[in-house]
C-alpha cells in the first residue's frame, strides 16, 4: 500500500501477516497491515487486548516465538528490507543502535541473576568500544533521565519495584542513542507523573535528534498526546489509520468509536459509566467472514458480514476500513 | 477486615537501607473496595505482598480480623491463603511458564481441595476463563501462557485469584494491559464482588481515572508514606496534598489539542535532595516553607475521613 | 518440546556431540557382539596374534606393508627315505611302520612367501607304540626342534609322551627355551634366553620351499606301528583385526569397545550419583536458607576446596595398601570416591538456580495461593530445575572420565579388566620397550577419552543454553 502522506518514512510497513501455527491451525495475528512512521514523528498503535499489536512489533524486530511465521510482506527501516537481512547483521548492526524495542514483557527481559548496571555494561559492551568508566557514566545518566535512584543500578532486578525494572528496560534502550524506538505498552507500570517525565526526555530527544518512535499502548489518552499519527488494530487488521487530530476529532470506524467513547475521565465520572464494548473479540484461527468487527458493530449491514472491507483513503491523511463509511 | 498498625518494610541491600513502607496504617472493611495510588516505586506491592504475608514486616503488623497474619500456623495459614489473594503486578512473571492455562488455575482449587472430582474442578477452571472475557475458554485452557498476549495472560493471573472464591483481593494493577473495552468488564466484576458478594479488594493502580469509579476509599503513597486518604470523591475532587494534586492534574485527557500540556505539569525536578528529615516531598514540592524541610509532617484528619500529611493544612 | 529440539538442533556443536556419544553408546550397548573377547586382559583370552600385530588396514602404509598375516595350513605332501613303512589311513592320517632298531623320516615340504620372521607353531595328533623304546624327533628346515621320548632323559631338553596313545604335539617357537628344545641348548649360552626369538629367523629367513620333519627312531627289538595326523602349521599374524594387538598378543579393538562400555557406564552412574548429592543439598540450602544454607554452603566450600584428583590417589592407595576394604568391588569404591568428591560444583550451581526460584514472582504466586513448602519444591523448582539438572549430568561426565581415567593410567584404579585409562597406561608403559610406538594401542583410548569428554561438554552446554527457562519465553 502507497501512502502519499509520508514524508521522509523511516520504517515502512507493507502488507504484512504473521500467523502463529498452534495444533488446530494458524492464528492470523497480523493479517495484510500496513503503516509507516516517519522520521521524528511519533506512530500511536492501539486495540484490543490480543488483537496483535505485539506481535507487529516483535515482526518488526524479529523476535517472534517459534511458531510464529511471517507469510507475507515486507518491513522496510530506512529504505532496508530488515526481513530478508542476515538475523546476525541484523542482530548486530540495527538492534538497539538504530532501533531499540521495549517489549511488553519488559520487566522480565532483565536477568534475575545479573545487576542491574551490569546487564546495561553488557548492553554497552556488545554493541560499542568505550572504557568501562565511560560506559559506567552513561548507564548512571541513563537511570537519572528515567528517574531510577542510582543505587539501584546495584541491584538485581528483582529487588526492584515494577515501575522501577520498566524504567530500567526504556533507560536501556535509549542506551545506543537509536534512531528509532519501538515500545511495547511501555508505561503500564508507571504513574502518571513519572510516565509524563520520560515522555517529555524522548519527546525532546525527538526534536533534536529526529528520532522516531512506535508506541503501543492501551491507553488512548496518552496516546492523543503524544502522537503524531494513529494506528488502530482490531483482530489483526488495520481498521483506521490517520492523523492524530483526525482520529481523535473525526473518529469513523465503530470500534475507534468505542474505544475513544470508553476512555474514563476523571472529572466526567459522575455522569458518564464505563462503557465496555459488547461481545467478544474474535477467535483469530477462524474470524468471521467480512468484517472481523462485523459480530460486534452497532450498525453492521448485511454486506458486512459478507465482503471485507478494505483500508481506504477518506480525506486527507486518514484511511479507515469500514463499509458504512465507504458507502458515503 | 485488614489492617495494617504502623506497618514498616526496610530492605537492606548492600550498604542501602531502602524504607519501601515506612509506617502505614491502612484500613479495609468488609464490602469494600480501596484504591492505593501513588508513585512508582513509593511501596505499594511491598505493602500488598505484606499484608498478604508474602513479605515479613520489619516492625509493625498486619491484622487479618483481628489475628496477627505473620502468627498464623497450619489451618488457619491455609484458610488465610484461601480467603485472601492477590493479583500480580506483572502477570508475565507470576505464571509458571511450563504449566498450562488450565493447570496454572487449576492449581489453587487442587491445593485447598475445593472440587470434589475432576469434572466440577474443569468446570470452575472454565467458569473463571469465561468470567474474565476469554472465550472460547476450552482453547485458552489448553494454551501455553507464552502463547498468549500480555492482556489475555492477566486476566489468566485474575482468573487465578478469583478462581479460590476469596473474600478480600490484593489486585496489583491487575488491568494495566487491558484496553479500555475490557477494562470496563474486569473492573465490573471486581464491583459485583463487593455488591454481591460483599467481598473487599485492595486495588492498586496508576490509573486515577478508573480508579475513580470503583473505590470508595482512596489511599494515596509517597515514598513509603501515605500521604493523603479519604473517601475517592473527597481526594479526587478536593486533593489536599501537593503530591496529589500534581498527580490528578498529569492525568492526560483525550484530547490531542492539549498535546503540550501533558509534558508542562506543575511538578518540578528535585531541586535539592532530601535532607533526611523534613517532608518527602519538599525537594520537588511548589509550596515547601521552611518548616517542611526541619520536620515531617503527620497524617491528620482534615475533614469528613479526609487525612492529609502536609503542612500547609 | 519440539521448538526445545529445534533448537538443538540447529547447533553445529550439539550434532557433533550427539554423534560421539551416539557413536560410543551403540559401542558400547553392542561390545558383545562387535567381539567375542569380553575381557582380553584374562590370559586366555590374549595372543590373538602376534603382539604388537598392527591394524589390518594398516598395510596399506608402506612401512607395514610387507607384514605377514596369520598364517595357517595343513601339510599335505609328505615324502620319506623309504615309501614302504608310509602308508595313508585316510586323507588326513599316516602311518608309519619302523623295523626294530631303525629311523624312518617323514618330511612335510611347503612353501614359505614371506620375508618377515614368525612365530612358528606346528602341532599333529600322534598315537604312539605302547612301548617305551622309541624316540620322535621334530626337525624345522633342519634344525633340531624337538625331542619326543616315552621317558625322558634327565639331561636332556626332552618333552614326555604317553606311550599307547593319542598325544596332541605341539611345537610353539614363542616358548622355545634349553629345557624343552635341543636347538636353544645347543645355541652357546649367551644366546640362549633368545632362543625364542631368533628360532623364527632360523627357521623360515626368507620366502623359498622348506620343510618340516619328523623322524621316528625305533629303539626296541620288535617292529613298531605310529600313526600321526598330518601336521599342520599355524602363526599369528603381524596383522590383526581392527586395531591391532597389545603386548600379550590380545584384541586393541576389544579392550577399546569393553573400555568405551565400562568408561560410559561408570561416568553416568557417576554423575547421576553427583547430581543426587548435588541436588539434595542444593535445593536444602537453597530453599530452606538461614542457618542451613551456611552450614551447607561451608561443607560444599570444604569439599570444594580440597584437591580432588591428589586426594582420590592417596585415598585408593590407602585403601588398596592397606587392604581396609578387601571385598569391594573396585569400580563400585572408585565410583563412590570419585561420586564424594565432585558433587560441591553441581550442588552451588543448584543452589544457585534454586535461590533465584525462590525469590521469582511465580514461587511467590505459588505461595499466596497456599501451596506448600514440598508442592512448591516439586510443582515449580524441580521442574524449573530440570534442564540445568538434565545439562549438569552430561557436564560433569568429563570429569569423571577424565579423574577415572587418570587413576587408571596411574596403575591405581582398575587393572583387571580394559579400561581407556588403564588401556593408556600399558600402552605408554610398554613404549619403551620395543623401538617403535604402538600407536594403534594408544590412540583409540586417548582419542576416546577426548572426544567422548568434548562431546559430553558440548552436549550440557547446548542443553543449558536451550533449557534454562530464559530461554523458553521466545527471543
Ligand atoms: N506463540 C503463540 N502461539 C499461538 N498464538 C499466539 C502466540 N502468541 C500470541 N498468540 C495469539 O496471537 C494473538 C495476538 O497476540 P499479541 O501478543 O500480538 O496481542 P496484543 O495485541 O499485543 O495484545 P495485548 O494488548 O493483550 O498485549 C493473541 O490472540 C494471542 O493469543
Ligand atoms: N526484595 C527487595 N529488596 C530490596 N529492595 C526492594 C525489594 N522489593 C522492593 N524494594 C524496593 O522497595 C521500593 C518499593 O518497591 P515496590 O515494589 O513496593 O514499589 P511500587 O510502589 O509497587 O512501585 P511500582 O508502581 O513501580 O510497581 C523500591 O524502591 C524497591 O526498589
Ligand atoms: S508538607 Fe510542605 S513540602 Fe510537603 S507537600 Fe506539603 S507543602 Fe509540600
Ligand atoms: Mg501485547
Ligand atoms: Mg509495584
Amino acid at each position: 500500500m502507497i501512502f502519499e502522506e509520508s514524508t521522509d518514512v523511516i520504517l515502512k510497513v507493507d502488507s504484512l501477516r504473521t500467523y502463529y501455527k498452534t495444533k488446530r491451525g494458524s492464528v492470523k495475528a497480523v493479517d495484510d497491515v500496513s503503516l509507516f512512521v516517519d522520521r521524528a514523528k511519533v506512530l500511536g498503535v492501539a486495540g484490543e487486548s490480543g488483537c496483535g499489536k505485539s506481535t507487529l512489533v516483535s515482526t518488526i524486530f524479529r523476535v517472534l516465538p517459534r511458531n510464529a511465521q511471517v507469510v507475507s510482506g515486507e518491513v522496510k527501516f530506512k529504505g532496508q528490507d530488515i526481513l530478508s537481512m542476515d538475523l546476525k547483521t541484523f542482530r548486530k548492526t540495527i538492534v538497539w543502535k538504530d532501533i531499540a524495542y521495549i517489549p511488553q514483557a519488559s520487566m522480565d527481559v532483565l536477568d534475575p541473576v545479573y545487576k542491574v548496571k551490569d546487564q546495561m555494561m553488557e548492553t554497552i559492551m556488545e554493541h560499542e568500544d568505550v572504557s568501562k568508566a565511560e560506559a559506567m557514566e552513561r548507564i548512571y545518566k541513563a537511570l537519572e533521565s528515567v528517574g531510577v535512584p542510582p543505587e539501584k543500578a546495584d541491584m538485581f532486578p528483582h529487588e526492584l519495584s515494577g515501575g522501577q525494572r520498566q524504567r530500567v528496560v526504556i533507560a536501556m534502550a535509549l542506551l545506543l542513542n537509536p534512531s528509532m524506538v519501538v515500545s511495547d505498552e511501555a508505561t503500564t507500570a508507571l504513574d502518571v507523573i513519572t510516565q509524563a517525565k520520560i515522555l517529555k526526555m524522548m519527546k525532546d530527544l525527538q526534536e533534536s535528534r529526529k528520532f522516531s518512535m512506535m508506541f503501543v499502548t492501551h491507553d488512548l489518552a496518552l496516546l492523543a498526546n503524544i502522537s503524531d499519527s494513529v494506528l488502530i488494530m482490531y483482530a489483526g487488521k488495520v481498521v483506521e489509520f490517520g492523523d492524530v487530530e483526525k482520529i481523535f476529532r473525526n473518529p469513523l470506524h465503530p470500534y475507534t468509536r468505542a474505544l475513544i467513547d470508553a476512555i474514563p475521565d476523571l472529572r466526567l465520572r459522575k455522569k458518564k459509566k464505563l462503557v465496555s464494548v459488547p461481545g467478544y473479540p474474535p477467535d483469530l484461527e477462524n474470524p468471521p467472514k467480512g468484517c472481523r468487527f462485523a459480530p460486534r458493530c452497532p450498525i453492521a449491514m448485511p454486506i458486512c458480514r459478507e465482503k471485507e472491507p478494505e483500508l481506504t483513503k477518506v480525506e486527507g491523511f486518514h484511511y479507515v476500513a469500514c463499509h458504512a463509511v465507504s458507502r458515503k | 477486615m485488614i489492617e495494617t498498625q504502623n506497618l514498616k518494610v526496610y530492605f537492606k541491600s548492600r550498604d542501602v537501607v531502602v524504607k519501601a513502607v515506612d509506617g502505614v496504617n491502612i484500613k479495609i472493611k468488609e464490602k469494600e473496595i480501596v484504591g492505593l495510588v501513588g508513585e512508582s516505586g513509593s511501596g505499594k506491592t511491598t505493602l500488598g505482598r505484606t499484608i498478604l504475608n508474602l513479605q515479613r514486616p520489619t516492625a509493625g503488623k498486619v491484622l487479618w480480623n483481628g489475628k496477627d497474619v505473620s502468627k498464623l500456623k497450619g489451618k488457619e495459614e491455609k484458610e488465610f491463603r484461601r480467603q485472601n489473594q492477590i493479583i500480580f503486578q506483572n502477570p508475565y512473571e507470576a505464571v509458571d511458564i511450563r504449566m498450562k492455562v488450565y493447570d496454572i488455575i487449576a492449581e489453587g482449587i487442587r491445593v485447598h481441595k475445593l472440587a470434589k472430582n475432576e469434572k466440577e474442578e474443569r468446570e470452575m477452571v472454565m467458569n473463571a476463563l469465561r468470567e474474565v472475557g476469554l472465550t472460547p475458554e476450552e482453547e485458552y485452557a489448553n494454551s501455553l501462557p507464552n502463547q498468549l498476549s500480555g492482556g489475555q495472560l492477566q486476566r489468566v493471573a485474575i482468573a487465578r485469584a478469583l478462581v479460590l472464591d476469596p473474600s478480600f483481593i490484593v489486585a496489583d494493577e491487575p488491568v494495566s494491559m487491558l484496553d479500555m473495552s475490557i477494562r470496563a468488564g474486569i473492573l465490573d466484576i471486581f464491583q459485583k464482588l463487593k455488591e454481591e458478594k460483599g467481598k473487599s479488594v485492595l486495588m492498586i493502580t496508576h490509573d486515577i481515572s478508573t480508579i475513580g469509579y470503583i473505590a470508595s476509599n482512596i489511599y494515596v503513597m509517597y515514598q513509603g508514606k501515605v500521604i493523603e486518604s479519604g473517601p475517592t470523591d473527597e481526594v479526587l475532587d478536593h486533593p489536599l496534598h501537593p503530591y496529589t494534586k500534581a498527580l490528578i492534574s498529569a492525568v492526560p485527557l483525550p484530547d490531542p489539542s492539549g498535546r503540550s500540556t501533558l509534558f508542562s505539569t506543575e511538578v518540578r525536578e528535585e531541586v535539592e535532595p532530601y535532607n533526611g528529615k523534613g517532608c518527602r516531598y519538599y525537594p520537588r514540592c511548589p509550596f515547601a516553607m521552611n518548616v517542611c524541610k526541619e520536620k515531617e509532617p503527620e497524617l491528620t484528619g482534615e475533614s469528613n475521613d479526609h487525612y492529609v500529611a502536609c503542612f500547609l493544612y | 518440546m519440539n521448538k526445545v529440539i529445534k533448537d538443538l538442533l540447529s547447533r553445529k556443536s550439539f550434532i557433533f556431540s550427539i554423534i560421539i556419544i551416539g557413536f560410543f553408546s551403540i559401542l558400547a550397548v553392542a561390545a558383545p557382539a562387535l567381539t567375542t573377547y569380553s575381557n582380553p586382559y584374562l590370559p586366555s583370552q590374549q595372543y590373538v596374534a602376534a603382539p604388537y600385530a598392527v591394524p589390518s588396514w594398516a598395510t596399506i602404509f608402506p612401512q607395514y606393508k610387507e607384514l605377514p598375516p596369520d598364517v595357517s595350513f595343513t601339510f599335505t605332501k609328505y615324502v620319506s627315505s623309504d615309501s614302504s613303512y608310509v602308508t595313508a589311513v585316510n586323507a588326513s592320517y599316516i602311518k608309519v611302520v619302523v623295523p626294530p632298531g631303525q629311523t624312518v623320516n617323514v618330511s612335510f615340504p611347503f612353501k614359505w612367501n614371506w620375508s618377515h620372521p614368525y612365530d612358528v607353531v606346528v602341532s599333529f595328533k600322534l598315537l604312539t607304540p605302547s612301548t617305551t623304546s622309541f624316540v620322535v624327533n621334530l626337525y624345522f628346515n633342519g634344525l633340531y626342534a624337538m625331542e619326543l621320548c616315552p621317558v625322558p632323559f634327565p639331561v636332556e631338553p626332552a618333552v614326555s609322551i604317553s606311550p599307547g596313545k593319542v598325544n596332541s604335539v605341539v611345537f610353539d617357537s614363542k616358548y622355545i627355551s634349553p629345557a624343552n628344545s635341543p636347538f636353544a641348548s645347543e645355541l652357546p649360552l649367551s644366546e640362549q634366553p633368545l632362543a625364542a626369538y631368533e628360532f623364527p629367523s632360523y627357521a623360515l629367513p626368507k620366502p623359498g620351499t622348506y620343510n618340516v620333519t619328523v623322524s621316528f627312531e625305533n629303539t626296541g627289538s620288535s617292529k613298531e606301528v605310529f600313526v600321526m595326523s598330518l601336521p599342520s602349521y599355524s602363526s599369528l599374524g603381524y596383522v590383526y583385526g581392527k586395531l591391532g594387538t597389545d603386548d600379550n598378543g590380545a584384541s586393541v579393538f576389544a579392550e577399546f569397545v569393553y573400555g568405551a562400555r565400562f568408561d560410559l557406564y561408570l561416568s553416568l552412574l557417576a554423575s547421576a550419583l553427583i547430581i543426587g548429592i548435588g541436588l539434595f543439598i542444593g535445593l536444602l540450602a537453597g530453599y530452606v536458607g538461614g542457618f542451613t544454607d551456611l552450614s551447607l554452603n561451608a561443607l560444599t566450600d570444604f569439599f570444594l576446596l580440597i584437591p580432588g584428583l591428589p586426594l582420590l590417589v592417596v585415598l585408593i592407595s590407602i585403601f588398596d595398601v592397606t587392604g581396609t576394604i578387601v571385598n569391594v568391588n573396585k569400580p563400585i569404591l572408585i565410583l563412590l570416591i570419585i561420586s564424594l568428591l565432585s558433587w560441591p560444583g553441581t550442588a552451588k550451581i543448584i543452589r544457585g538456580q534454586t535461590l533465584s526460584l525462590k525469590g521469582r514472582t511465580f514461587v511467590e504466586a505459588a505461595k499466596a495461593l497456599g501451596e506448600g513448602n514440598l508442592r512448591i519444591l516439586f510443582r515449580h523448582i524441580l521442574p524449573n530445575l530440570m534442564g540445568i539438572l538434565f545439562a549438569q549430568l552430561a557436564y560433569d561426565v568429563p570429569g569423571v572420565i577424565l579423574a577415572e581415567s587418570g587413576l587408571d593410567f596411574l596403575g591405581l584404579g582398575i587393572t583387571g579388566f580394559p579400561t581407556w585409562g588403564n588401556m593408556l597406561g600399558f600402552a605408554t608403559y610398554n613404549v619403551s620397550f620395543i623401538n617403535g610406538f604402538a600407536w594403534w594401542w594408544v590412540l583409540p583410548p586417548g582419542i576416546g577419552i577426548v572426544l567422548l569428554s568434548t562431546a559430553f561438554y558440548f552436549f550440557g552446554s547446548a542443553m543449558l543454553d536451550v533449557l534454562s527457562p530464559y530461554k523458553l519465553r521466545g527471543e
